[in-house]
């Protein structure tokens, strides 16, 4: 069964928009088994005008069973009740997107906002480590009258890190491309109200 | 001052027969357009124009440069040919103001719900040497049942495209594999 620290005590960062980065999210031994797992999955690449990378079909289809348990514990009341009370975002437990992501080199994802119906809050869970040099951070855009202007902030993946934003229509953010052979892998989604 | 082979009325006659094959995307690209002398001469003007970056996130990265003087004539040339391929005057085509492009590493330019362009004509004229299909920079025509046409880079090609509102155009993002190299676009719309 997985587990992690309580939530409620986390401080989040302001700007450019609201967000959380928690680290050593999972203990070390179940972020293995969950990195081993993802291995195992199939990944498609994705390709369009806004990104280029690999991703799996929503995980809720996966057969393995230590994919399942995480999904069902980030989907838990217990843990959506935890992030309703971080972030007063109402949130519907059971309901979640969750999918497995690879970028490798040249892989990127445009600017967005992320807004779709129902999707309140968007996690990553990063399963691997990539240093300024490897490319690959999540950045996040300054916005004025709700269109984005510049990157004030990046955030380098690092393995076992758990990052939370609410979705708003400033919460603008790229995935900037990967630029060496190191994989940037996560598994990522939404919480929905 | 353009290649003596797309002078000639039988040429035309094909390249207008040509032109509407694709049904879904009346296309076609003509390459070696230019002589070589004068498509150095453009390409030297073009590629030392003073271009200035501009962007919005959501819509595009590149930079781009004020018309030069000098290229006004070829310009005269593309539209003429472009008209005689097409059969139709293209009176909303301002020689005067045509888009000049320069994309390097991170530039792109996205599709917009809010952004939509017209039905309409897209004349483009790629001035882009030593260009590797790897590096990016693909212009894409794409629809929304996922069909798509991509033109690959290539110097001295006119491409004339006839363009349905069903259709929407991109730059794909330019990766790190393209370093200093620049992609140089000259692009006149209706």
């Amino acid at each position: 069964m997985f587990s992690s620290s309580p939530l409620t005590t986390l401080k989040s960062s302001q700007t450019p928009f609201p967000h959380f980065i928690i680290k050593n999210f999972l203990p070390q031994q179940q972020a293995i088994q969950l990195f081993k797992a993802l291995q195992h999955e199939q990944f498609e690449l994705k390709q369009s005008d806004l990104f280029l990378f690999y991703q799996t079909n929503d995980l809720i289809s996966s057969t393995n069973p230590v994919l399942q348990q995480f999904r069902v514990y980030l989907a838990s009341k217990q843990f959506t009740t935890q992030l309703t009370l971080l972030t007063k975002i109402k949130l519907k437990p059971n309901i979640i997107d969750m999918s497995g992501t690879i970028y490798t080199d040249t892989n990127y994802l445009l600017p967005h906002d992320d807004q779709l119906q129902g999707r309140k809050i968007a996690y990553i869970y990063y399963l691997s480590t990539l240093q300024k040099n490897d490319g690959g951070a999540l950045a996040l855009y300054h916005s004025k009258n709700n269109q984005p202007t510049k990157i004030t902030k990046r955030i380098q993946p690092t393995f076992n890190t758990l990052l939370l934003f609410p979705v708003t229509n400033t919460s603008f953010h790229e995935v900037e491309e990967v630029i060496t052979k190191t994989q940037r892998i996560a598994i990522s989604g939404w919480f929905h109200d | 001052m353009i290649n003596p082979i797309y002078t000639k009325p039988k040429t035309i006659a094909q390249l207008q027969h040509l032109f509407q094959e694709n049904k879904q995307l009346p296309s076609i690209q003509l390459h070696n357009f230019f002589t070589t002398e004068e498509y150095s001469h453009i390409n030297s003007v073009i590629s030392t124009a003073r271009f200035t970056h501009t962007q919005k996130p959501l819509l595009y990265s590149y930079s781009t440069t004020k018309t030069q003087k000098e290229i006004i004539p070829y310009l005269k040339e593309i539209k003429k040919i472009s008209q005689q391929i097409i059969q139709h005057k293209l009176i909303k085509i301002n020689i005067q103001i045509p888009q000049i492009i320069q994309l390097g590493h991170k530039d792109y330019t996205l599709l917009n719900d809010k952004n939509l362009q017209p039905q309409g004509y897209d004349i483009i004229f790629d001035l882009t040497d030593n260009w590797q299909p790897e590096f990016g920079g693909n212009l894409t025509y794409t629809n929304s049942n996922n069909q798509s046409f991509t033109i690959t880079s290539k110097p001295n090609t006119l491409t004339i495209v006839e363009r349905s509102d069903l259709f929407q155009k991109y730059i794909e993002y330019i990766n790190h594999y393209a370093q200093k190299n620049k992609r140089y676009i000259l692009m006149l719309s209706s």
